[in-house]
């Protein structure tokens, strides 16, 4: 796939007429590219009529071929809201059918079709009083790590200071997302928005990493000591099926109750029309 | 979130293992036909009386139409088909819909 003529969002029959706020397919131009690991990168896309998202939220992005065919896939948003810029971080599927366009083919100027924002389950808005003071605990397993990078931008563009760690399990060193980012995040953590950060390498650790490479373990999501309790009261786990599962599997044993987590499963969808 | 596949798709939702995902990834699908955000909704699982968030139940993309099963018994609750003559929306499995008020420009 390498033409993304736009179609103007009538191929699958959704409301064109939806009312404001709802969701319908909207043109979306890239104006900005910014490699993230050694197969993935964040793309910017302007999409006039934007009206915002919250962190955690997803959109629908919709390839449409010369042909016709089209293709479409889910990708969480990887900035919180500003004006009509949007932004994801796509992680290249080797045998994908969009992705590969996505990391390795799309130029600044390209169109495609864009539809959102969606969920509003597995977000997290700064002052959301169900979580009130906290502790919260973000849980990512590979480019899971994406809607809860956005959660904690969102977090510190808002000057919260609920106690947060982000426990992001990952292969080895050059699968790492928001390197430089996540190491200032927590380098000072009485600086206002910083995060404890942890880093759980599966396969293979950067030198002088003082985890040995394992999946993840109850040891990795027990909390900091700086914690005023116990547990957290909220838990966002996203990553692929089979490590949320594993996720879950581990909280419950650490007594959290299903209440407290929430969930986001991504993986190899085949959800053409 | 993220997804792309990988071609063949298996027909029939099939053993294609990791492919279950969930009601987040069919929130778009949903969000054509409810008013509102699909994924806040409390599903009412018609089988085994189970509630969860829509965005908890299982996901079965990429067959013909959208399938949601119950996470815990896996009975059938909603699905979502688009066909030639129209979209069918069968929510036999469920029992009830609690649609909860909810704050945000979503």
């Amino acid at each position: 796939m390498t033409d993304t003529t736009s179609t103007g969002g009538q191929a699958d029959g959704s409301a064109e007429e939806a009312p404001p706020g709802g969701i319908h397919w909207r043109k979306a131009t890239l104006i900005g590219l910014h490699p993230q690991s050694w197969h993935s990168r964040t793309l910017a896309l302007d999409v006039p009529g934007w009206t915002g998202h919250l962190p955690g939220q997803h959109v629908d992005l919709r390839l449409t071929a010369a042909d016709g065919y089209s293709a479409q896939r889910s990708y969480s948003l990887a900035e919180p809201a500003a004006s009509s810029r949007v932004a994801v971080t796509v992680d290249l599927l080797p045998h994908g059918e969009v992705s590969p366009y996505l990391v390795e083919s799309m130029e600044l100027g390209d169109e495609l079709d864009v539809r959102g924002p969606i969920g509003g389950w597995f977000v997290w808005e700064p002052g959301d009083p169900s979580i009130g003071g906290g502790p919260v605990l973000l849980i990512a397993g590979g480019s899971g790590v994406v809607p809860l990078v956005t959660m904690l931008r969102a977090r510190k563009r808002a000057g919260d200071s609920t106690p947060t760690m982000l426990v992001y399990s990952l292969r080895g060193p050059r699968d790492l997302m928001y390197g430089p980012e996540l190491e200032e995040l927590s380098a000072d953590l009485s600086a206002p928005g910083s995060a404890e950060v942890r880093l759980v390498y599966t396969r293979k650790i950067p030198y002088g990493h003082p985890r040995p490479a394992s999946h993840l373990a109850i040891e990795d999501i027990e909390p900091p000591s700086a914690w005023p309790e116990p547990l957290a009261v909220r838990v966002y786990v996203c990553g692929s099926s089979g490590f949320v599962d594993h996720a879950t599997r581990l909280l419950h044993k650490a007594g959290y109750p299903d209440d407290r987590i929430r969930t986001e499963r991504f993986g190899p969808t085949g959800a053409d029309r | 979130m993220s997804s792309d596949y990988s071609p063949p798709a298996t027909p029939h939702g099939g053993a294609d293992s990791g492919a279950v995902l969930d009601g987040n990834a069919a929130a778009g699908d949903f969000a054509g036909i409810l008013a509102s955000d699909p994924t806040t909704v409390m599903v009412r699982c018609g089988s085994c009386g189970a509630t969860q968030a829509f965005g908890q139940l299982s996901a079965y993309l990429g067959g013909p139409g959208t399938v949601l099963r119950c996470r815990r018994c896996e009975a059938m609750v909603a699905r979502v088909a688009r066909t030639p003559r129209g979209t069918w929306l069968d929510l036999s499995g469920s029992s009830s819909w609690l649609f909860l008020p909810t704050p945000g420009p979503a």
